[in-house]
This record gives structure tokens, sequence and C-alpha cells, in this order.
């Protein structure tokens, strides 16, 4: 090896070194009971989706801030140690293992995409750490361990729900279009199973690829069909604002029926006119509930502006599961035992995100509404 | 417990990428196929593996053989433009079947659940243990081990000298009388089978896998592994893959915070790398003239 | 009525991957290897022309014309910082893809971490489209389209006309020859970046008016733009045009009868099969059939 070689090496040797010493002065658990409490948080803090994780991150950073100026938890402080979770199993596998086992963390929030949370279950499951989404939507998350929970219902029930307003309008006829992600082909699949099981037809199932933002050819084989209604579903709601945009510039004018984007900050105000009389279903949130009101005026006045990416609720999931776990490690401290038990105990526990109850699977069990934009707002059909 | 396991987790993952980065290196290396779509292979091994596995309750050491076998077949799909191609068409054309391998992933969904992805892939289990954390490092450790001592026992015999003379000219191959198609597709199926192999050690490890889990963006890496380490120079390969694993994990320990932390480890590993790359264009332990292509 | 929109789909489309090969193709001659930094520049200019128009309220052919500068900045940096160390080192193609790759993992985290992750929009009114026949065109989008075909017009004369153009030719046809014809060849190297450059940043600045702007929306975009210079014929900038419009009309026509999830395959399928059957491209001669192995 030349100069050279040895350069690089040694720099490779230095960084190693440093991480050790990290590793090595990094506070231990055994120590006194002063010390914060690290809560762990895996979730996509780059690429496409780091326009979820940056905003929910915002959530937690303001939950963790108001628990600790009220003294935290029995006068520990509580710390987030975040992780990025990329949307990946594989990153969101390294963060699991890099906070359980290097942090010691017990219980992790997160994470935000179906993936990142499919990814760190199986790890937090073996080492019976608490891991809470407070995003994800994945029918699959149901069945994939006893640690694993979420204050977000499960993706199946939004489908249905929209199909069979959809059918309830007599728009017997519907052509879709869905983004190639987990999510949307996850209720996509429970739409198209529930519309044409109570007689319904599905003219043509389009989809597009994430990063891509040209969806003309597929709206204009949906356009060629003659649809009674459009079925759009999303990753982001800038993605279903450009799909809005390229239905209103083909010129079609079918109803449409959609997810809860519908009512993001940023759809309402520069998707005015093509946003106007979509049908769309939620989880029952209630974004005019006072202690709902009160968090978003909260972040606003935080950050000057609420990530109009997001709709409303997924602040509020985010805030609500802080503070559910907040109560978990008061009652039980880091006892994950005791915490699932308290977790698996929640019922009807009143939040900004509404009322949650834990059901046997660890998922929420609350609902969707149908909702629909008039006049450029959001309310109950 | 505790610290071990994560060390033992990130050693698992360079096990899976110094068994991918050396298999690729006999491609490029030593062969000099420019091929950009190896992840393609990992893929292929990866769903083939999970969905035995899933479908069929195949015992791991068959699914495990049969994500070797079937990567092995598929590289007889990627050899008809590495036979007729060199050079960066070569390059292009493989970075293309990558991708439309990951765009068939994403849209077979009767086969692969697209999107949706394979979540609860079963740990292996083998003579009756299940292999988790120690267990299961010492089974990529055996993989690694042989695949190493074997691509080093093959570039070593007469087999392995052709494979160079092809990279080196492959007219005077030719003249020798060699049959280079013959030597080029040997040399993709075996490098292909070990990434099958790789492609079924991940996913049995991480007993999820999705198609984003393959996309071009991994060969990248891969490629990375083997430019960094130097070209053509087995011991490179795995030092380029302990590096580039090592490296962002290192990087979740910088105190950042924590509302940049994914932009700025993004920019910093690419900064690395790249700052890498000019102090030592031909690898650390490549010779000074050594390089794939010189034009 | 469907044929005709697909087919402008597929015009509009391709028009934005020909300005992006034509980019990729004046880099890849002259100094031979894959550069990703196109799909970079068409970013910066992306988000400068947002910051400088929307942010900073600045006129906005004030703004295009302040982002292009950005644009040209970020590429002579990136050649001076990166490139040009590693040919001094005799690096080969490879390394420079991969460092290009850096680059552009660079350039993009940079833009991550100034605007965030969301997508950002120009928020021009969606206007309603001319109807040709059935067919919908917006008139944004005629404006793309003849700018695009426009800017391979004045390519197309620059390269057989001026000083400069036949220096770049000569240059990518033999560096030693073109050395001692008394071309000075990194000067002409540098310049083909900033018109390389300028060509990615006006297609970053149309995509960004037209549709939308987010942090990573150059990787997909230059994958396009390589298949399109390849199928037009890599060593003829000015068939990058042809390049693109093939290939903005085949996948568009091809997912009227495929699933449309195969949108990006449909492309790649063309590009193999373009390198195994007429890889010179199809404007390309014979003689550049392989690049050295």
């Amino acid at each position: 090896m030349d100069k050279s070689a040895k350069w690089v090496l040694s720099i490779v040797v230095l960084l190693l070194i440093v991480v050790g010493l990290f590793v090595a002065f990094s506070p231990s658990p055994e120590g006194k009971e002063t010390r914060p409490i690290k809560l762990g948080a895996i979730m996509p803090l780059s690429g496409d989706a780091a326009a979820y994780g940056i905003p929910i991150q915002q959530a937690t950073d303001l939950a963790i801030k108001e628990i600790n100026a009220a003294g935290g938890v029995d006068g520990r402080m509580i710390k987030v140690v975040y992780e990025n979770g990329a949307c990946a199993g594989k990153e969101a596998t390294s963060a699991a293992q890099k906070l359980i086992n290097v942090d010691k963390i017990k219980v992790i929030l997160g994470g935000l995409c179906s993936g990142e949370t499919l990814g760190a279950a199986p790890v937090a499951e073996e080492n019976k750490v608490i891991l809470f989404s407070p995003g994800s939507g994945s029918p699959d998350i149901t069945k994939s361990g006893d640690y694993i929970f979420r204050n977000f219902p499960s993706d199946a029930t939004s489908g249905g729900k929209v199909a069979q307003a959809a059918i309830d309008n007599g728009h017997k006829k519907v052509a879709i279009i869905a983004e190639q992600t987990e999510y949307a082909q996850a209720v996509k699949e429970v739409f198209k199973t529930t519309f044409e099981a109570a007689g319904g037809e599905i003219l043509t199932d389009e989809s597009y690829a994430s990063d891509s933002s040209d969806f003309r050819t597929q709206l204009t084989k949906m356009k060629a069909t003659n649809p009674d209604g459009l079925y759009v579903l999303s990753q982001t709601p800038a993605k279903y604002g450009l799909v809005l945009k390229q239905i209103s510039e083909l010129g079609m004018n079918q109803q449409i029926y959609s997810n809860e984007f519908s009512a993001a900050e940023d759809i309402l105000k520069d998707y005015k006119e093509e946003i106007e009389g979509a049908i769309y279903a939620e989880p029952s949130f209630d974004d005019k509930a006072p202690k709902a009101k009160e968090l978003l005026d909260k972040i606003l006045a935080e950050h000057g502006e609420l990530s109009g990416a997001l709709p409303p609720v997924y602040f509020a999931t985010a805030y609500d599961a802080v503070y559910l776990l907040k109560d978990a490690l008061v009652e039980c401290g880091e006892d994950t035992d005791c915490i699932k038990k308290f977790l698996y105990g929640v019922t009807d526990r009143a939040g900004t995100a509404g009322m949650l109850t834990i059901d046997e699977n660890g998922d929420a069990s609350f609902s969707y509404v149908l909702r629909t934009i008039k006049d450029g707002k959001a309310m109950d059909v | 417990m505790a610290l071990e396991a994560y060390i033992i987790h990130i050693l698992i993952i360079i096990g899976i990428y110094v068994i991918l980065a050396l298999s690729l290196d006999l491609a490029i290396g030593y062969t000099g196929l420019l091929n950009i779509g190896h992840v393609a292979f990992y893929a292929v091994g990866a769903y083939t593996s999970a969905l035995l596995a899933l479908n069929f309750g195949t015992p791991f050491l068959i699914s495990f053989l049969a994500g070797g076998i079937i990567a092995g077949i598929f590289s007889l799909v990627v050899a008809i433009p590495a036979l007729k191609l060199r050079g960066d068409y070569l390059a292009v054309a493989t970075l293309g079947l990558a991708i439309i391998v990951e765009n068939i992933l994403k849209n077979w969904t009767s086969l692969t659940r697209g999107p949706l992805g394979l979540p609860g892939i079963p740990k292996p289990t083998i003579f009756g243990i299940t292999l988790t954390g120690i267990t299961y490092l010492a089974l990529v450790i055996v993989v690694g081990v042989v695949t190493y001592y074997l691509l080093r026992y093959l570039i070593k015999t007469p087999f392995g000298r052709i494979l160079q003379a092809i990279r080196e000219d492959e007219l005077v191959a030719k003249s020798l009388g060699k049959n280079v198609t013959k030597y080029k597709t040997q040399a993709l199926l075996i490098s292909a089978f070990f990434a099958g192999l790789a492609g079924s050690l991940y996913a049995h490890y991480i007993t999820f896998i999705d198609p984003t889990s393959f996309s071009i963006l991994e060969s990248v890496l891969i490629i990375s592994m083997i430019v960094v380490g130097g070209i053509a120079t087995l011991k490179g390969a795995i030092i380029g893959a302990i590096i580039l694993i090592l490296l962002p994990e290192a990087l979740r320990f910088l105190p950042l915070p924590s509302s940049m932390i994914g932009a700025l480890r993004q920019i910093i590993y690419a900064v690395l790398l790249v700052v890498l790359l000019i102090k030592r264009p031909q690898g650390l332990l490549g010779k000074k003239t050594e390089g794939v292509v010189t034009t | 009525m469907a044929l005709l929109q697909l087919l402008l789909n597929g015009i509009i489309a391709g028009s934005i991957y020909a300005l992006i090969a034509a980019s990729f193709s004046l880099i890849f001659n002259i100094v031979k290897f894959m550069d990703l930094s196109p799909g970079a520049t068409f970013v910066v200019a992306a988000f400068s022309a947002y910051s400088f128009h929307i942010l900073l309220s600045i006129p906005f052919i004030l703004a295009i014309l302040l982002a292009l500068v950005v644009t040209v900045i970020t590429a002579l940096l990136i050649n001076l910082l990166v490139y040009k160390p590693l040919r001094k080192r005799g690096a080969d193609p490879f390394t420079l893809l991969l460092s290009s790759f850096g680059v552009f993992l660079t350039v993009t985290g940079i833009i991550l971490l100034i605007f965030g992750a969301e997508i950002h929009t120009f928020g021009l009114p969606i206007a309603k489209g001319y109807d040709l026949f059935g067919a919908i065109i917006t008139p944004l989008q005629v404006w793309l389209v003849i700018i695009s075909v426009l800017l391979f017009v004045v390519l197309f004369f620059f390269m057989k006309t001026t000083k400069l153009g036949k220096a770049m030719r000569a240059v990518a046809d033999e560096k030693q020859v073109a050395a001692t014809l008394g071309i000075n060849v990194e000067k002409t190297t540098t310049k083909t970046f900033v018109i390389s450059a300028i060509l990615a940043g006006i297609a970053g600045i149309l995509v960004g008016l037209e549709q939308n702007i987010e942090h990573n929306m150059g990787f997909a975009v230059i994958l396009k733009g390589i298949t399109a210079s390849v199928v037009g014929g890599i060593g003829n900038v000015s068939a990058a045009l042809l390049g693109g419009f093939l290939i903005g009309i085949v996948e568009n026509v091809g997912i009227w009868y495929l699933p449309s999830g195969y949108k990006d395959g449909i492309a790649f399928v063309i590009l193999i099969l373009f390198l195994l059957l007429r890889p010179q491209g199809i404007l390309g001669t014979r003689t550049r059939e392989e690049t050295s192995g």
C-alpha cells in the first residue's frame, strides 16, 4: 500500500475510533434515576418520504417539549433519539438494532412507512422492545408481533368505505389510478374488492411510479373508458395535487373519490377548483375539536406554517402517541412487559386525534368517516 | 446482548455485501464485464428464496440454493447483451435490465405482491436450530468464506487466467482459440449464483423484502465497494464492503441536529465517497495503473 | 382521438428527455464517461428559479437567467472540484461514473437541507388546454415543446458552424489530434460543461413550471436522458431529439396496451433492443459501435 492508501485508511480508522468513543461514553442505562429516559424514533428523514418524516418529527418534538417542561416522567426528562428509516426495511432494521442495542432503548416511536415498521418489527419483537407506529397503515402490521402497536387505522377500512360511497352515489363504473407504493396499492385492493362485490365495475386500474410526475397517458386511458367516477390514490398530497391538475387539464370532470389527502392544506389552497366536491375517507378526526385545534395552532406558531404536505391527522396521531408512551413510562418505567399490558388495556382514551382503543392485535380501532370538500372546506358527507 | 447484538447485526450486513462485492468483482474486475445490473441477481435470489419458503414451506437450505441457482439461470438473460456489447454500452444495457427487473417485481403482483412486499419470511432453521444473531452471522461467514476461497481458487486456475486474458484483450484470447462466449457466460453465471445466495441471506435475515430494497442504487453501492477497495482485488472488495457499510453506520453516531440528520448524512456520505475516489481512483488496494476501461 | 392524445403526451415527455439526453451526450462525447450530473444541474436550476421567482419575487425572465447562472456555476464547480482532479489522475470511466453519483447525492442532499423534502410548485394557474381534434394540450406544454425543438436547432447550427462547436467535435473525435491542431482541450471541456448545464437547466425549469419540483426529481430524468441519448445515437447530439421523442412516444403509446405500471420498463426494453440491434442509434454511423472493452 502506498501513501494515499494509508491516508485513506487512517481516516477510516479515525472514524471508527470516534464511533468507539461515542459508544463507550454514551450513558449506560444502569445510571441514576435522574438521567433522561431515551425514546427511540424511526422515521424517514431523507428521500421522498421525508415529506412525512419531518413534519411528524415536529409534532413529536412539540409533545416532548411540553412533557419535559411539565417535569418529564417522574422528574426524568425524555430525550428522543431519531434514526432515519429512509422508508426502507433494511435501513429501519439497522436503525432499530442501533436504538435497541447501542442506545439501550426500550420504547420506539415508529416507523412511519409500513416498510419501516415491517422491517423493524422482528428486531423489536425479538428484543421485547415496544414499537409504536403513529402512521403505518399496512394490514400486514396487524400480525407482526405482540410488542408492535399503532394508533393509526389499518388501510383496509379506508378503501371499503369509499367504495361503498361510490356505489351509494350510483357511480357503478369507476376508473382507478394509484401510486405504486405499499400504501396506495393496499388501499386500492380493498376498494376494488368491496366495489366489485357490491356490483360495481372497475373499468381500468392504472398506476404510476413514485418518481414520475407525468400521468397524462394513464389519465387518457381512464378518460377513454367513460367512467362515472375516478378513484385516485397517491402516496403524498403533492403527487395527489399533480394528478388533480392533470385530470383538470385533460378536461375530465367526473366525481373524484380519494383519501384524507383531499383535506391537506396545500390541496385546499392550490387545487381549490379541482378538489371541490371530492369524496374521501379519513380517520375520524375533527380538526375543529378544541384539543386538535390547540395542537395545530401550536405547531403553526412554532414553525410558521403547518407543513401543508400532510393532512392534520398525522400530527395528531404522532402527538398522541408520544403522550401515550409517556403515560406508559410513568406507569411502568422501562419494563416493556408492563408497558405492553398497559397499551393493550387502552380503551376510549381521549387525545387530539379522538378516542383511541387498542385491540388485541395492537391495532387502533378508530374508524374512518366519509367527508367531502364544499366551498373549499372539508365537511362530513 | 446489547452492544454485541448491534455489532453482530452490522457484521451480518457487511457479510452479505462482501458476498455481493466479491461476486461482482469476478464479472467487472476479472472478466471486464461492466455489469451495473448486479442487483437484479440479488433480487432474483431474494425473491426466489422468500417465495419458496413462504408458499411451499421449503427448508432453508433448499430455498437458499434455489435462490442461487435461479439467479444463475437468470444470468443467461444478461449474457445476451454481455456477449455482444462492451464497455459503457454494456454498462447501460445492464442498468436497463436492473430497472426492468425492479419494474417487474413491482407489477407482477400475483407473484411478488408488488409494492406490498413479502413480510414474515421465516428465519432459517438448519438441523432443528433456528438461526438468529450470532448463529446467523456464523452462516453468513461460512458462505462468505466459501465464496472468497472459491473465487480466489478460480482466478488462479487456467479458467481464471483466460477470463483475465479476455479482459485484457478479447481478440488475443479469441485468436488463441478460446471460446470467449463460453467463458464470459460461465463467469456471469458464477457471479450471479453468489449474488443470488446473498439475496437469500438478506431475505431470511431482514424477513421483509419489497421492490425498493433492490433499486438500482443498490448496484451503485456494490460497485462503489469494489472500486473503493480496488478493482480486481478480492481483498479490496472485502475492504470496500466493510468501509461503505460502516460509513453510514458511523454517521449515526455523529451528534447532528435532528431536523437535518437525513440530509447531512447523505451529504457527508457522498462527499467522503468522492474524496476517496479523487485521492485514490484506483482503489485502496489497486495498483496504480489498474483500471477497468482505459480510454 | 386517443392516439393523437398519446402522441402529444409522448412528445411533451420526449421534449424533456431530449434536452437531458443532449446535455448528457455533450459531456459523454468529450470526457467519455456516463455523467449523472445533468440530473443534478436539472434540479439545481429548478430550485434556483423557484427561489428567485417565488421566494425573492424577482421578475420571471430575470429569475430564469439568474437560475441558469447558478446552474452553470454549479456545473463548473463540479468539473473543477471533482472531475478535473479525477481526469488528471487518469481515473477510468467507471470511477468517474461513481464520482458523478457522489456528486448527484451531494447536490440533492444540499437541496434537501435547504428546501426540505416537500414538493414545491410555481403555483401557475391551471390552464384549460387547447382542443386539437379531441386531444388536449395546454399553452405551457406547447411552449415546452417549442423551446425544446428551438434549442435543438440552435445546438445543431452551433455544433456545425461556430469555432467552439467545431472544437468540441474535434475533441470528441480524437483528443490528441485536437490538441496538436492547437485546440485547448481543457478549455473546450469546461465550455462543454457550461453548455450541457444550460440545456439540463432549461429542462429543469420547464418541468418545474409544468409539473412541480422536489429534491429528488433528477434521477429518473437522467436515466431516461441516457436512454434517449443511446437510442438517438450517442455520438450525435442532435439525434438526442429523435431519441427523446421516440422514447416518449413509445412509452406513452405502450402503456395504452400494457398495464401502466410497466411505463418505466418500456423505455429500457427499447434501450436494450437498440443496443443489441442498432447500437449506433437511429442516426449514428457504424464506426462507433463498440467503445473500448
